[in-house]
């Protein structure tokens, strides 16, 4: 290295290159060279003293340091131009932003002018193709790269927008009228604000008022645009719509202030519920979660005296989470509160040691990407659960691209993304249409299906259908079907049906409410009232959250790396020969259109899990293409069973 | 203490400061202990010292694909450019040198060169280097790197050779 140094020295290399490049010794070595040289050409220059020369040399070396800093502390990266001032603006239509539900309903007028909309600006990653080269290669065991992950600001510094783009932008939503509010950290987002009148202005759109179901919503009837300088920049103008009302995907069974009683419609408690999926193995491998953070995204509040009693009552130890605020929301119970506790209580049964970080935000679009947003940027938690969805139509094809990227980034750093698909069975838009549910239908989330579960004394797994119900109340069943916009991944390739397109889910757990979960939750706003059953495919998400909390803690025991991402790890372990059979296969009942069968089905993905057995399966798997890590032999059988 | 040493212990302080935060690295894997094992370093840089013949560069190369180069001496002021490399070749550079690791169990190679066209190339990775991989080597390692860094220069379309 020193030889390396001196070359660069004699060669004429800009000094700061050579800090840059050689930081430590070497980096001192050059730097104290340099100082020397300074001082002595201030000295001969400036006539002045030996102490005030060197003073003089040490602040101008800083000098050259800091702007050398400042232009290296990015990549290259293209800056757009700046906006041409006087003569006309050519502008560029931004496409994806009108909202397919609406297609076939007629406006009913303009939405008022003096409207206030909040808007997401989803800002395009940059090196698209490189970061999806990167994607692959991380799932792909053959790479070098496999389960390299990068940090958030590794992220952002490669793939983020740059800064530049970030004041353009700005300057041009200034310049339009419209109030900037903030802009997230990895420079995804830039959160807005401003009138109907202002944002139809800025963007070259019309917002028009429709009537859907028994709401009143607002949407544009053209898709906006921008001046074609800062266009490639933008991949979304979120907020341009109010369609998308993310709910959560819980169903209430039945509610009282007491335990609830034994009946021929049982609830199933923690212990019920792992023994029946194999987890206690699991925990008494001390695999119970300790290390791991699971993130639940929610878009309300909770009551933490609910999750007190919860643990309490099933002995699962005390164990507080955390909060994190995200644009402007509180912790305050609203009529989706349910969600939260449920979500909170499914980790706590399964995963009671794994710390929680409930993001909770407002239930916008701002606010739903901001709050996906604060997850990868925050970098916390291993596993992420969301149970919040919305029908894959409602939402304009750019806001769906906007949180692909978000979950991109989260994929890039390893998280995995487990999402409830839904409990409208293959109707996620409750019409006549097949449709699946997002984010669930995302390539870089794991979406959830729901499953009926039978279990005999004490928890025995006995059987499992593919989860669907139709009464007059309206049909249910687990969400699952073909997206009408995300392309097939790769871990999906030799799957039936064969076409292009990203199949849903891609496991699932039991979600029948007849069969439910016992949760504990309180509160006027959801009136709830103490012990509730209850189902739905946002009782499997967080399910199968805590499984992989408890499988990525028990793989580290076994000095193997966690799972990251686990779609490609799951898909592997269900489609090829393993020591151990990780899924229960489902092969009866239907998703309301989709029948299970043996192997994938869209009604319940690969199936639902056999926690010890997956953990193993995963431990070997990764072992395998790990072999500089020293990796005990797995068990052949479970302790205790 | 003099006012003229007080200026210069101030200067030495806020120089060393300054120099702290300047000298902190790059973004790099610190965290999560999920994935600590599997630390990802997302810059290398190629340097070839030049010859008699050709002139020295040195290429800088990021995980995102971008690349940036400096060629020196054989020009009134150095040649400086950048360009993005293709997905595949960025992917199987990093590979590459994620394959190559640890850089230290190579011994530095030598070997016989033109004398008017004794270039040295080396690639920093991280903290490590390696050198020269230009000669002859039947370690696939070495020469992989090798194959990259040539189809790396000649992706971003600058030649080395000297102008007349």
């Amino acid at each position: 290295m020193r030889i390396l140094s001196q070359r660069r020295r004699s060669k004429g290399i800009p000094i700061h290159h050579c800090l840059y490049r050689f930081q430590g010794i070497q980096g001192a070595e050059v730097i104290l060279l340099s100082l020397l040289h300074l001082e002595a050409i201030v000295k001969k220059s400036f006539h002045v003293s030996a102490s005030w020369s060197r003073t003089l040399a040490i602040f101008a070396l800083l000098l050259v340091l800091m702007c050398s800093k400042a232009s290296m502390s990015v990549p290259p990266v293209f800056a757009i131009p700046s906006i041409p001032s006087g003569g006309p603006i050519q502008r560029h239509t931004l496409p994806g932003h009108l909202v397919p539900l609406l297609k076939k309903v007629p406006p009913i007028g303009p939405a008022p002018q003096s409207t206030l909309i909040h808007l997401s600006i989803g800002l395009a990653l940059q090196h698209q193709q490189t970061l999806d080269a990167l994607l692959a290669a991380q799932v792909n065991p053959a790479s070098a790269l496999y389960h390299h992950y990068v940090t958030p600001q590794q992220f952002k510094y490669l793939f983020g927008p740059h800064q530049t783009t970030i004041n353009q932008i700005v300057t041009y939503l200034h310049k339009q009228g419209l109030h900037v509010e903030s802009i997230a950290s990895n420079n995804l987002f830039i959160t807005a604000s401003g009138t109907a009148a202002t944002v139809e202005k800025a963007f070259s759109t019309t917002l028009q008022q429709y009537r859907l179901d028994k709401r009143v919503v607002y949407a544009p009837s053209v898709d906006p645009s921008v001046p074609d300088v800062i266009a490639p920049a933008i991949q979304t103008i979120g907020g341009l719509d109010d369609v998308a009302h993310y709910h959560p995907l819980g169903l209430q069974q039945q509610a009282g202030s007491s335990r609830l009683p034994s009946s021929s419609s049982p609830e199933y408690t923690p212990s019920e519920i792992g023994t029946a999926y194999h987890v206690p193995p699991l925990l008494k491998a001390s695999a119970d979660g300790t290390g791991q953070t699971v993130a639940l995204f929610e878009l309300d509040g909770y009551n933490p005296t609910d999750i007190a009693t919860y643990r309490k009552t099933n002995h699962l130890g005390v164990n507080a989470p955390s909060n994190v605020l995200v644009g402007g929301a509180t912790n305050v119970q609203g009529n989706g509160s349910i969600e939260v506790s449920l979500d909170m209580e499914m980790v706590a049964a399964l995963a009671p040691k794994a710390a929680q970080k409930i993001y909770m935000g407002p239930n916008s679009i701002a606010g739903v990407n901001a709050t996906y947003n604060q997850i990868v940027s925050d970098d916390m938690a291993s596993v992420v659960s969301t149970s919040w969805g919305e029908c894959e139509e409602a939402s304009g094809v750019a806001e769906l691209q906007a949180l692909d990227n978000i979950f991109k980034q989260g994929k890039a750093q390893g998280q995995s993304f487990f999402s409830a698909s839904g409990d409208s069975g293959a109707y996620d838009c409750q019409n006549t249409d097949l449709a699946v549910d997002t984010p669930a239908d995302d390539p870089n989330v794991i979406g959830v299906g729901g499953t009926s579960l039978l279990m005999g004394h004490d928890g025995a797994y006995i059987s499992e259908t593919a989860w669907s119900k139709r009464s007059d109340l309206g049909n249910v069943g687990g969400g699952g079907g073909i997206s009408s916009y995300f392309l097939r991944p790769a871990y999906q390739h030799n799957l039936t049906p064969r076409n292009a397109y990203r199949l849903v889910p891609d496991v699932s757990a039991n979600a029948d409410p007849e069969k439910g979960y016992e949760i504990y939750c309180t509160g006027v706003a959801v009136s709830c009232t103490g012990w509730l059953k209850i189902g739905g495919t946002s009782a499997a998400a967080p399910l199968w959250a805590a499984l992989v909390a408890d499988i990525n803690q028990y793989l580290i025991t076994q000095h193997v790396n966690p799972l990251g991402n686990a779609n490609a790890t799951l898909y592997t372990i269900a489609t090829t020969a393993q020591p151990f059979v990780g899924f229960h296969d489902i092969t009866v009942g239907t998703n309301l259109y989709y029948p299970a069968h043996v192997g994938y089905d869209l009604a319940t993905g690969l199936g639902t899990p056999d926690a010890w057995n997956l953990a193993r399966d995963a431990a070997r798997l990764l072992s395998s293409i790990h072999t500089a890590l020293p990796l005990p032999s797995p068990s052949a059988s479970p302790p205790g069973r | 203490m003099n006012n003229r040493n007080l200026s210069y212990y101030a200067a030495f302080v806020w120089g060393m400061i300054l120099l702290f935060m300047i000298a902190s690295p790059l973004p790099h894997a610190v965290a999560s202990p999920f994935r600590s094992a599997l630390p990802t370093i997302i810059e290398a840089v190629i340097t070839d010292s030049g010859s008699t013949n050709t002139c020295p560069y040195t290429i800088d190369v990021w995980l995102n694909g971008t690349a940036t180069y400096t060629v020196t001496v054989c020009h009134l002021n150095p040649l400086k450019g950048s360009g993005t490399l293709t997905p595949a070749l960025t992917i199987q550079f990093f590979e590459h040198l994620i394959v190559a690791q640890p850089f230290s169990r190579f011994p530095p190679l030598q070997c016989v060169k033109p004398v008017s066209f004794r270039t040295t190339t080396i690639v920093q990775y991280g903290k490590s280097h390696i050198l020269d991989i230009s000669c002859p080597n039947t370690d696939r390692r070495i020469t992989n790197l090798y194959t990259d860094s040539t189809q790396i220069q000649q992706a971003l379309g600058f030649s080395p050779l000297r102008k007349v």
